[in-house]
């Protein structure tokens, strides 16, 4: 068979594959349903969580569609907390200063709170004054963990206020540290910092809570507890914080001998 | 080029995606949903086909269209990173969007094309095509396999040929061939945009390809050993450049 043949059978098979592979794609496609949410709808849930009913929470965890659009709207539209101190000191690039005022006029929860901390406060400074650069801080930062969660409101009924509603829990990983909230029947929140990293060995760690109230703060020191390394430490008196809104908690590493930024 | 598939203008129907995209720029979310129902299936094809599983073919297909989405505040706030009908087609900016969001998650993970240029340039240096490795099958060795039986073992004969091509050989196959529109394939140049190289590197790629997997289809016995290879001959064979 002449050359010639064998080049047109090759363009003919490619074309079949792709053909039968692209209509098996687009099978896969035909499960967004009605249900599913839009790309607009998506990205409120990503600027605050606590917009989302019961109906859209349920559908996101079944739905691979929707739980990846609502992941990569999370990944997107957040900077990272080093661009949000850059931003705060003005260090930002035109368009990204841009991108970042628009998102903070947004009124993204998350980010202003997270301006708010003191741990930005002081890395702020730092920066600021020199003593830390951008790339020490984005080193201490690959190792921090934030999230943002919505907590239901208590009722103002004391006596009925146990059992009210489930007790707020969540759970996040990033990288080498996990965080662990849990509220308390004592009104407290329980945040459990636990790593597998051995080279966080008794390594401090500043904890926030920011809220509605007044931010709490805390430093744990990981310890090893079997073949993990943990640190606890019980806030009291959640209930003041939470109010019927969101909470959101940042982790960071914190240098030996230093202050937390 | 013969087998390639039908132009644009048979059967396509409905607004063209740049003027779908204008209409989402001024605010029209429709306008943004039909472009996604056009383009989630074929963007994750492209992911599959980069060798991507399931979950990370479907997280990179969200990433590109949420760039997308996100490039509407882009260009109200006059910030690079919006879509430009001066520039290039809309699939072309697509397509390299998600080529991108694809190879950095490949990359991340220790493999991915390296240099297109230098492949698409290399001289052969006497070694044994790496498809003379694939073991040959039990196939008839001088039918042409035109029965319907020996077209699906055709068909995965070439698969095996395509898969095991270098990978800068195979990106340019898989998106010149298996990443196409239905009327309107990619053609070279927009190939180079995606991928970052010049539109002769992309010539050079699909040439080499072409001429591996007909290397390897002679080693498996699934077509005989012709004539001297005919790229020399037409070197406009490998369609519009």
């Amino acid at each position: 068979m002449p050359n010639i043949d064998i080049d047109q059978k090759i363009d003919e098979l490619l074309e079949s594959i792709h053909d039968e592979e692209l209509e098996q794609t687009e099978r896969r496609y035909r499960d967004e349903t009605q249900a599913c949410l839009t790309f607009a709808q998506t990205r409120i849930l990503a600027l605050a969580s606590a917009s989302a009913s019961d109906a859209e929470g349920r559908h996101i965890r079944s739905c691979p569609h929707c739980a990846a659009r609502l992941q990569s709207f999370r990944e997107q539209l957040h900077p990272s907390l080093l661009k949000l101190l850059l931003f705060n000191l003005g260090r930002l690039g035109d368009d990204e200063s841009r991108l970042m005022r628009n998102h903070v006029n947004e009124g993204c929860v998350q980010c202003r709170r997270l301006l708010a901390t003191q741990w930005a406060e002081k890395a702020t400074a730092a920066l600021r004054t020199g003593r830390r650069t951008a790339e020490q801080l984005a080193g201490a930062l690959s190792r921090a963990v934030c999230g943002m969660w919505s907590v239901p409101a208590l009722s103002l009924n004391y006596e009925s206020r146990k059992g009210h509603r489930a007790p707020f829990a969540a759970h996040i990983e990033q990288d080498n540290l996990s965080l662990m909230l849990e509220e308390t029947d004592a009104d407290e929140l329980l945040v459990r910092v636990f790593t597998e990293d051995a080279s966080l060995e008794n390594r401090r760690v500043h904890i926030e809570v920011i809220g509605e109230g007044k931010p709490l703060e805390a430093e744990v020191e990981l310890t090893a507890v079997g073949e993990c390394y943990q640190g606890v430490h019980y806030f009291t008196a959640f209930s003041l914080l939470t109010g019927s809104g969101e909470i959101v908690v940042l982790a960071v590493p914190v240098s030996d001998g230093e202050s937390p930024a | 080029m013969s087998g390639r598939r039908k132009q644009a203008g048979d059967g396509s129907s409905g607004p063209s995606d740049e003027s779908l995209v204008a209409k989402f720029y001024d605010g029209d979310e429709d306008a943004f949903n039909e472009i996604y129902r056009r383009y989630r299936h074929k963007l994750y094809h492209q992911g599959y086909r980069f060798g991507l599983k399931h979950h990370d073919a479907e997280g990179r297909v969200q990433d590109t269209f949420v760039k997308f989405y996100e490039s509407q505040t882009k260009k109200l706030l006059g910030v690079a990173g919006w879509y430009d009908p001066q520039q290039a087609k809309f699939s072309t900016w697509l397509y390299r969007i998600h080529y991108h969001n694809c190879i950095d998650l490949i990359r991340r993970r220790g493999s991915g094309p390296v240099s297109f240029e230098q492949v698409a340039t290399a001289e052969d240096d006497g070694r044994p095509s790496p498809l003379e490795l694939i073991p040959s099958r039990d196939l008839p060795p001088d039918e042409i396999l035109i029965q319907a039986e020996a077209v699906s073992a055709e068909r995965e004969a070439v698969r095996e040929a395509v898969a095991a091509l270098p990978v800068e050989i195979r990106t340019a196959i898989e998106l010149y061939y298996l990443v196409a529109e239905e009327d309107e394939p990619l053609t070279q140049q927009q190939i180079a945009a995606i991928i970052g190289c010049s539109t002769p590197t992309v010539f050079r790629l699909l040439e080499k390809g072409r001429r591996l997997i007909r290397e390897s289809l002679i080693v498996k016995g699934v077509a005989e050993a012709g004539a001297e290879a005919i790229e020399e001959t037409s070197p406009r064979r490998i369609g519009n450049a």
